[in-house]
């Protein structure tokens, strides 16, 4: 018996060490197999998508940014009535139902796309129906709140979230960020077993990207851009705004443009981002650069005179005329700038040469790339020497060379600061996780390329250019002195060679207050159809782009004129009054008459003053002058929209906002 | 008295061995319902900071210029100002600070 049990126990001994062992060796010697069956069943893999940054003006206005969207899959092997699906999701989606039929009826595939990025409230619909088959994969949308503002500059993503152009593509990177893949542990019912909590917020989101650009004066940019645009029947229209103290860009813009919430719809050539992808016969605003250089060099001063020859002159075996027949023989080199003289331009570049002119336009950056952070941008062409002698004649005026506008506006702007040329810049900084702003990096200086003497009489030569009898008249702004100048070049023929008959580039480029200048504004119309002169076309524009933005910034007005009142309190005093003609009495008591009418209809249009006025007696102020008054809370009038005293049409809705003292 | 120990401290020592084992459970449970709430609450957290980015393209969107500009223009009859309507005041900057 004694043996019996010895046996017994030995042998539930054995099986107990067998199985022992076989524990030990599954749980100490690897096995694949069986690693991959235990991942399976405990654990579960999530990967955190990072959310794209946003990108951001410089007052940290929204851009571009991303907001969470779901797509909406379908395995159709599992999808039991199609028909049925299809007309639940076309009525939710509001798309046809044949589209959603053939996708749901491709049973050899199992996953197929039926819309890609829905929002929340149509995902929790659908979801709601617990059809078998249905399922949706969270991914980023990309928003544009602006919607075809700064469009070429901003760029836009794929359908896939990856940035296709412009500063998308450029800072695609940083604005990316990664992926975070988690394995963790889950539970009976799936649900995975945090071991810390912030593995799901401490997700690795793309950084924002904070730009130089000034929405505001984006907006007004394109808005003055587009009106000209669609006055004067161009091709295109383009504008830069640029900080000179520190090459900001501060707006850049191409119209027409297009709605970056909806790129596909429009085609690759309004993308273009034409400011600095582009470059051109830029004409007569070179004449600056030819006089910088004639005077650096001491080849002339601003009264040094020139025979203009009646506004034409041989050069080789070519004639080159000015665009208007001078009404004087002799002009002085701060008349050849201001009244826009080729022939004068073509004298000074003979007496200055070549190799001055070649060496001045590399130096301004003409011939090579800024250096912006900006994709796909294009170094122009300035030809090496030698240049033969009507070579020299266009590059002059600007002809025979090309550049971008960006270029130009910055060439302007190292005038502006001095003479020092920088690097344009767009981006400010990078805004990380927890919100800090990473600096892109300072403005890189490039070089001095004036002295502070030449650059202060270019200066005034330029202020002279926007004078009465000048070009640039139509750029002036009441109250703010302006230097810039205007440029009106040939277009070129692509196809033919050579320049289109009747074709041209309306330029404007100045800064503004000359005195101390905070913007350099470049206007360029491509092919005008009405207007063609850079003093018709563009220099309206700047005026208006310069007048806002000057405002805005707060610049006191300099010049005294009777629209400003001035800084320093000093009004002129008034003239005694003499005795008027019966002439002069007449039409003073006319004029009086018509001021009071006028006065009187400028009454009727200012909202009166309802404060503190119950409802029935608000009401019955306004009743005779709009039916559609809205009322807001209980009591007496507290404020209306609009306010007591401002303008109002009538007709116009009226909104009284009640409250009561108590 | 010490006999009594002495005859209860086996029994002792395996009570307090359950209490243990029991307490050891009993926080591994704990731990594992706070991993859940923990769950629950991060699950919160994104969606209020979704909810907080969809909020912010809406107020991106209802305070883009075009927007403000046609709304001050059609619906609060304003006007863009003239020259002579605009007073700079001496050394003062009016504007909003850039």
């Amino acid at each position: 018996m004694k043996s019996r049990i010895l046996l017994l126990f030995s042998f539930m001994l054995t099986l107990w060490i067998i199985v022992l062992m076989r524990g030990a060796v599954i749980q100490i010697f690897p096995n694949e197999r069986l690693a991959s069956l235990k991942r399976r069943q405990f654990e579960t893999s999530i990967q955190i998508r990072a959310r794209r940054g946003a990108i951001l003006d410089r007052n940290g206005k929204e851009l571009a940014a991303s907001v969470p969207s779901f797509s909406l899959f379908a395995d159709p092997k599992l999808i039991q009535n199609p028909n049925a699906v299809a007309s639940r999701l076309a009525k939710t989606l509001k798309m046809r139902k044949s589209d959603l039929i053939k996708h749901l009826r491709v049973k050899h595939r199992r996953f197929v796309w039926l819309r890609r990025q829905l929002p929340e409230k149509q995902m929790t619909e659908i979801r709601d129906w617990n059809e078998p088959g249905l399922g949706f994969l969270e991914e980023s949308k990309r928003i544009y709140p602006n919607g075809s503002l700064m469009a070429q500059t901003l760029g836009f993503v794929g359908a896939d979230g990856r940035g296709l152009e412009g500063l998308e593509l450029q800072f695609d990177k940083q604005l990316r960020g990664g992926f975070k893949d988690v394995l963790l542990p889950r539970d009976a019912r799936g649900r995975p077993l945090l071991p810390n909590g912030r593995l799901f917020t401490d997700v690795p989101d793309g950084s924002d990207v904070q730009l130089t650009i000034d929405a505001e004066l984006q907006f007004i940019l394109e808005q003055e851009l587009q009106t000209a645009f669609e006055h004067h029947h161009a091709e295109r229209a383009m504008g830069v705004i640029l900080d000179p103290k520190t090459f900001e860009i501060l707006a850049m813009a191409t119209i027409p443009t297009f709605d970056l919430n909806d790129p596909q719809r429009y085609s690759i050539e309004i993308k273009r981002n034409r400011p600095v992808a582009d470059a051109f016969e830029p004409g007569s605003v070179m004449k600056t650069f030819l006089m910088s250089s004639a005077l650096e060099k001491h080849v002339i001063r601003p009264s040094s005179r020139y025979d203009i020859e009646g506004g034409r002159i041989k050069v080789a075996d070519r004639w080159v005329a000015d665009a208007e027949k001078p009404s004087v023989r002799f002009m002085n080199a701060t008349e050849i700038l201001a009244r826009s003289s080729n022939v004068g331009a073509t004298k000074i570049a003979f007496d200055l040469g070549a190799e001055n002119l070649y060496e001045s336009l590399l130096s301004f950056g003409f011939g090579q790339k800024t250096g912006v952070d900006l994709p796909g941008e294009s170094k122009g062409i300035v030809n090496p020497l030698p240049w033969r002698q009507h070579l020299l004649s266009n590059i002059s005026f600007g002809h025979g060379m090309t550049a971008t506008p960006l270029q130009i506006a910055a060439a302007y702007a190292a005038i502006a600061n001095g003479g020092v040329l920088k690097t344009p810049s767009i981006v400010k900084g990078f805004r990380n996780n927890e919100k800090q702003v990473v600096p892109a990096g300072d403005t890189a200086q490039v070089r001095t390329i004036v002295d502070s003497v030449t650059d202060n009489t270019l200066k005034l030569m330029l202020s002279a250019a926007t004078g009465e009898q000048a070009t640039g008249v139509n750029a002036r702004i009441p109250g703010y002195p302006v230097a810039g100048k205007t440029g009106t070049a040939q277009k070129i023929d692509p196809v033919h060679g050579g320049y289109f008959a009747n074709a041209y580039i309306s330029s404007f480029v100045g800064m503004v207050p000359v005195q101390d200048p905070r913007y350099v504004i470049y206007i360029a119309l491509d092919d005008p159809k009405v207007g063609h002169h850079g003093s018709e076309a563009a220099a309206p524009v700047f005026a208006k782009v310069a007048q806002f933005a000057v405002r805005r910034a707060g610049v006191p007005p300099v010049l005294i004129s009777e629209q400003n009142v001035l800084a320093n309190n000093e009004v002129p005093a008034r003239p005694q009054p003499r005795e008027l003609t019966s002439i002069e009495k007449l039409q003073k008591r006319a004029l009086a008459d018509l001021n009071k009418e006028k006065e009187q209809d400028s009454d009727n249009n200012q909202f009166p003053n309802l404060m503190g006025l119950s409802l029935r007696e608000a009401i019955a102020r306004v009743k005779d002058k709009s039916t559609n008054v809205y009322v807001r809370g209980h009591g007496w009038v507290a404020r209306t929209v609009p306010a007591a005293g401002s303008n109002w049409l009538p007709g116009r809705p009226v909104t009284l906002i009640l409250e009561n003292p108590d | 008295m010490k006999q009594l120990w002495t005859e209860l401290k086996p029994f002792v020592s395996v009570v307090l061995l359950i209490a243990t084992l029991f307490s050891l459970v009993l926080f591994k449970m704990e731990v594992r319902r706070m991993g859940y709430s923990v769950l629950k609450a991060t699950k919160e957290v994104q969606q209020l900071k979704d909810q907080n980015r969809l909020l912010t393209m809406e107020y991106a969107r209802l305070t883009r210029p075009e927007h403000v500009r046609h709304y001050a223009v059609s619906r609060l009859t304003l006007n863009d100002a003239r020259n002579g309507q605009i007073i700079q005041l001496t050394g003062q900057k009016i504007a909003l600070p850039q």
